[in-house]
């Protein structure tokens, strides 16, 4: 194992992938608890739209996807917080609209020359440079958010009401939430793929409330097992030749079902 | 400290409250009571800001409010401790709360008659035992008006009288003013709190003995 990390691809994976878990793990109880789940989902499929178009108009993936993902995680938040329809209606309508319109472009453009699979599974090994600083830089975002507004993001999500009550400013507190979440997930599809990046963001939550009674210990559990599983799957992914996002989500499945059985025999 | 000018709340064309005015003195008990559906809840949202009226001017002369609200918004499925609840009711909160912080939650715990709990997961928790914790939230942070939604239809009996003594404690000692929304005054009066009887509008506001004619009467007249 350890002489893998003489390859630069390897330590470069190791460092997005550890940068992306911290990011996953920190938005992890904010949406996950609040059932906004789904919203990583969404988005990852917008950003596939976002990347395809920025590809296309400046042959550099991140630079118009960024804004783009951004900007529809926005209109999400709006449609959700109006009262035209719920947040789930609002993720799946501008979702779908997004990658159809990714896809088309896809078929109609002779100056794409990036295989669809690719940007569906990613790929974490072929990282550059501006992956890794922009990862970097999400994670340092996401942490100082999660650092300043830790208690009312846990009001915000466990009683709405009280927090309009207490006068914390649940708008602009949800708007932020949405925007790290765009950014971190342009970033992940990138290398984890369109289709797993929403895996990183859900699992962590759901290993960590089987067995911590606290939001803290959530917290801080759902980085320690997302830190573990990300480099376990860089590891046991590269030399069987299969792709990270898949192996990562196959051993948080792994884990979570050896919580849950543990879980039922302590019990009995 | 609160002054309600004809205050009127609609939603599409349901007038679900109109031309209410009244005020509340610092200090002041208000019981507010009345049918299902009469508006009492809608009455207490627009109290704590969480509902704008349609029209009519409301006044209230401070920050440093407590609110239980009537339906917890629980999600049974989030990790979470009784000090983690409590602690969110602070005016004042900190990354990590201070010993004294968790010495006061410990202090309110025994006062409600649930010290073990402070450690203990929410999800574990009765409905009675729940509502005493959120009870402790409205309450910690020594507001100068506290907003209770049928604080008590969750509790026991016996721990009923002993909640409404010490709310009039917290009256006595702090001059804190309460308003209290019910559907049963038993335990709940004394002799110088108002009662509001609401539907729709303010049918009776007066003494606790005014509203007794006013009951034997049949809530026809104000």
């Amino acid at each position: 194992m350890f002489e893998l990390l003489q390859y630069d691809f390897i330590i470069n994976a190791l460092f997005i992938g550890i940068t992306l878990a911290l990011s996953a793990a920190l938005l992890s109880p904010y949406l996950v608890l609040n059932q906004q789940a789904m919203i990583a989902d969404g988005l990852a499929h917008v950003s596939f739209a976002g990347l395809v178009l920025s590809v296309l108009l400046t042959n550099e993936p991140l630079y118009i996807a960024i804004p783009f993902v951004m900007i529809a995680s926005l209109l999400i938040k709006y449609l959700a917080a109006t009262d035209k329809m719920n947040g789930d209606a609002a993720i799946g309508l501008v979702a779908s609209v997004s990658f159809a319109i990714g896809l088309i472009l896809i078929k109609k453009s002779s100056g794409f020359n990036i295989s669809v699979e690719s940007m569906l599974v990613g790929n974490i090994f072929t990282a550059t440079r501006a992956d890794i600083i922009l990862s970097v830089i999400v994670s340092i975002l996401i942490l100082i958010f999660v650092f300043l507004f830790y208690r009312p993001l846990f009001l915000m999500t466990y009683d709405l009401n009280y927090a309009k009550f207490s006068k914390v400013k649940t708008n602009i507190l949800g708007y932020g939430l949405s925007i790290l979440t765009a950014f971190f997930i342009v970033i992940g599809v990138r290398t984890i793929g369109t289709l797993l990046i929403s895996a990183l963001v859900v699992f962590p939550s759901i290993i960590s409330s089987q067995w911590t009674k606290s939001f803290k210990m959530t917290l801080i559990f759902g980085v320690i097992s997302s830190f573990v599983i990300v480099i376990m799957g860089i590891f046991i992914a590269h030399p069987l030749e299969i792709p990270v996002g898949s192996t990562i989500v196959v051993l948080y499945t792994i884990l979570l079902i050896l919580l849950l059985v543990t879980k039922k025999l302590l019990r009995r | 400290m609160i002054k309600y000018e004809n205050v009127g709340v609609s939603f599409s064309d349901f007038e679900v409250l109109k031309n209410i005015s009244f005020h509340v003195k610092k200090g002041d008990f208000l019981h507010i009571v009345g049918p299902n559906g009469s508006g009492k809840t809608t009455l207490v949202k627009t109290l704590v800001s969480l509902l704008k009226p349609t029209h009519g001017i409301i006044h209230i002369n401070t920050k440093n409010m407590g609110y239980l609200p009537q339906k917890l918004n629980l999600k049974n499925q989030i990790p979470m401790t009784v000090q983690e609840v409590i602690y969110s009711g602070f005016n004042k909160q900190k990354l990590i709360p201070s010993q004294d912080d968790c010495q006061l939650i410990k202090k309110w715990l025994l006062k409600m008659e649930i010290p073990e709990l402070f450690n203990q997961s929410m999800n574990f928790l009765s409905g009675g035992q729940q509502q005493r914790v959120y009870l402790i939230r409205a309450l910690i942070s020594n507001p100068e008006v506290l907003i209770l939604d049928e604080p008590t239809s969750a509790l026991d009996p016996s721990f009923r009288e002993k909640f409404y003594k010490l709310l009039y404690e917290i009256q006595q000692e702090h001059q804190t003013t309460i308003i209290h929304v019910t559907h049963d005054l038993t335990d709940a009066v004394k002799d110088d709190c108002k009662i509001m009887y609401v539907d729709q509008t303010i049918r009776f506001l007066g003494s606790y003995d005014a509203y007794h004619e006013f009951e034997h009467r049949g809530h026809h007249h104000v």
